[in-house]
């Protein structure tokens, strides 16, 4: 699928849509989305449920199906005029584009044509089109999406015979022509100059963020934040989780080779467990009573797997911060943030309080059979 | 009911091939109805001997057809449409589409393909179907198999026999049913 910086963001206006009931006179062509073009047939005053509502009145071409649209719902139903040899010329530009490689889950690309058809630009449909006679380029289209296929071309079909005033047939074989060139037509590969842009949808981009930000309150409001890493500029669990495993091999190694040297970066993953362990201690059962399942699912690598891996001596080693959180884990959890902010900082050299803590050589290792 | 009229003499058995393997595909009445001249009107002015496709299927004669009737006019000269975005793209039938007419010209059959043979046939009656069902609003298919691939794909001569995908059969059928209630 092409990028979307290929996308160039064009406001309705220039789109063709229409964006007031008065731009539409009887006898008008345009093209209602899923539907296909219409031909504007006058205006109608209905009272329904005793109200009194005027109305778009339309018939679609093709078979002559009535359709009425309120007048103030015009602008936002996607209605726009026939599409002009400038977007033709993009249509066709993209429907004899070099096929790239089609989106293979099946739900985003549901998705995608579904918003791309509903969106009703000529250019979301031959898109549409044009990703779907890629894929079946790989295997052949489910039911659903070979119905897909069926209806974005019927759409096209007819708006561009109607641009274009030719008949449906002819039409039918310039998209064909574009999408399987004959033998002895060799088109050089290209990227099509124009995709189609959806319009922002504010209502569902609310709802999704809604959660999101709730969560993130109410494990503030328990003091999880801190533990759950939802700092953004905090490294993914994933890289967090790779790079403990070597940091304590290493502090190991050394902690054998020397067991009086002052301990390095590699202590401070393990000062990071404090506050884990601390809390997993201090109050096990408000955490886990508070937090919601996929809390405690999250948690458990973090906070439940290092406190069962290194149990008690490593709470022994940091017995300064230990206690400090412990005591008052609000404070704790402010002065740790700063320092976990970044992967960077933390293979900064430990603190005083740190090397003032005793060296944890041994006493892990006997643990770790456990 | 398919009614095929030729606009030049054909082999018999030719059309009769026709006409069974219309019946085949779409399971409906086919016969042949006679011999009708070519509509003068309908030359192109841009090539000799070639006629506008579109105009010969609205100014070419007709035979007595009923409602869901459609009529198949089968023809040796190369028809021509007007030039498209990417160029003009090779014509070897049209249709009206949803309507009742549709033509078949045999000029951009491969040369190696001889009138009166099992191969031709299944060619000439490979190209009816897909114009035929255009009449029955069937689009373009991306099965390989099915005849209502574009007319100039590669597997259009691979696979040479004259039928359906599952899907472009049952979308006729249910047209076809529809046109009868």
């Amino acid at each position: 699928m092409p990028t979307q910086e290929q996308t160039e963001i064009l406001p309705p206006e220039s789109a063709g849509t229409i964006q007031s009931a008065d731009e539409l006179l009887d006898g008008d062509r345009v093209v209602y989305p899923k539907q296909g073009v219409c031909r504007v047939i006058g205006r109608q005053a209905k009272e329904i449920s005793g109200m009194k509502l005027e109305f778009i009145a339309l018939t679609r071409e093709e078979d002559s199906a009535s359709i009425l649209v309120p007048v103030g719902k015009v602008p936002t139903i996607g209605l726009r005029k026939v599409a002009d040899t400038t977007e033709l010329a993009d249509v066709f530009d993209l429907l004899a584009s070099s096929f790239d490689d089609p989106e293979l889950d099946w739900k985003v690309r549901h998705r995608m044509h579904g918003d791309l058809l509903s969106a009703g630009g000529i250019l979301g449909v031959a898109e549409v089109l044009k990703a779907l006679q890629g894929l079946s380029n790989l295997r052949p289209l489910p039911q659903k999406e070979r119905e897909r296929y069926d209806a974005a071309r019927h759409l096209l079909v007819n708006e561009i015979a109607v641009a274009l005033g030719v008949p449906h047939a002819t039409a039918e074989d310039y998209i064909d022509f574009a999408l399987v060139p004959p033998p002895g037509v060799v088109r050089p590969a290209s990227k099509p100059r124009r995709l189609a842009t959806l319009p922002p949808k504010p209502a569902r981009l609310a709802a999704r963020r809604a959660p999101a930000e709730e969560e993130e309150e109410e494990f503030g409001a328990i003091g999880l934040e801190d533990e759950l890493d939802l700092g953004a500029e905090e490294i993914p669990p994933d890289e967090e989780e790779a790079e403990e495993p070597e940091a304590e091999e290493e502090a190991e190694a050394e902690a054998e080779e020397a067991p009086a040297k002052k301990p390095r970066a590699a202590a401070k993953p393990k000062a990071k467990a404090k506050p884990k362990a601390a809390a997993a201690a201090g109050a096990p059962g408000e955490a886990g009573a508070k937090a919601p399942a996929k809390t405690r699912a999250k948690a458990k690598p973090a906070a439940g797997a290092a406190a069962a891996k290194k149990p008690t001596a490593k709470k022994a080693a940091a017995t300064g911060t230990a206690a400090k959180s412990a005591r008052k884990p609000d404070e704790g959890a402010a002065e740790e943030k700063p320092k976990r902010a970044t992967a960077a900082s933390k293979k900064k050299p430990a603190t005083d309080d740190d090397a003032a803590s005793p060296p944890p050589a041994r006493a892990p290792r006997a643990k770790k059979p456990e | 009911m398919i009614r095929v009229v030729t606009l030049e003499p054909f082999e018999d058995a030719d059309i009769d091939a026709l006409c069974k393997l219309l019946f085949q595909a779409y399971a409906l009445g086919c016969e042949r109805a006679g011999h009708l001249p070519l509509p003068e009107e309908a030359e192109s002015k841009e090539e000799k001997g070639a006629y506008d496709a579109a105009l010969l299927l609205e100014e070419a004669e007709s035979v007595k057809l009923v409602a869901d009737d459609k009529l198949l006019y089968i023809t040796r000269k190369k028809l021509l449409q007007p030039e498209g975005p990417l160029g003009r793209p090779p014509t070897f039938g049209m249709a009206q589409f949803g309507g009742q007419r549709a033509v078949v010209s045999t000029a951009h059959f491969p040369s190696e393909l001889e009138e009166n043979t099992e191969e031709f046939r299944k060619r000439l009656a490979k190209q009816a179907v897909r114009e035929i069902g255009m009449t029955w609003q069937l689009h373009s298919c991306l099965d390989p198999k099915c005849a209502m691939q574009p007319s100039w794909a590669a597997p259009y001569e691979t696979h040479v026999e004259p039928v359906l995908c599952n899907f472009c059969r049952e979308k006729s059928e249910e047209t076809i049913r529809l046109a009868n209630a």
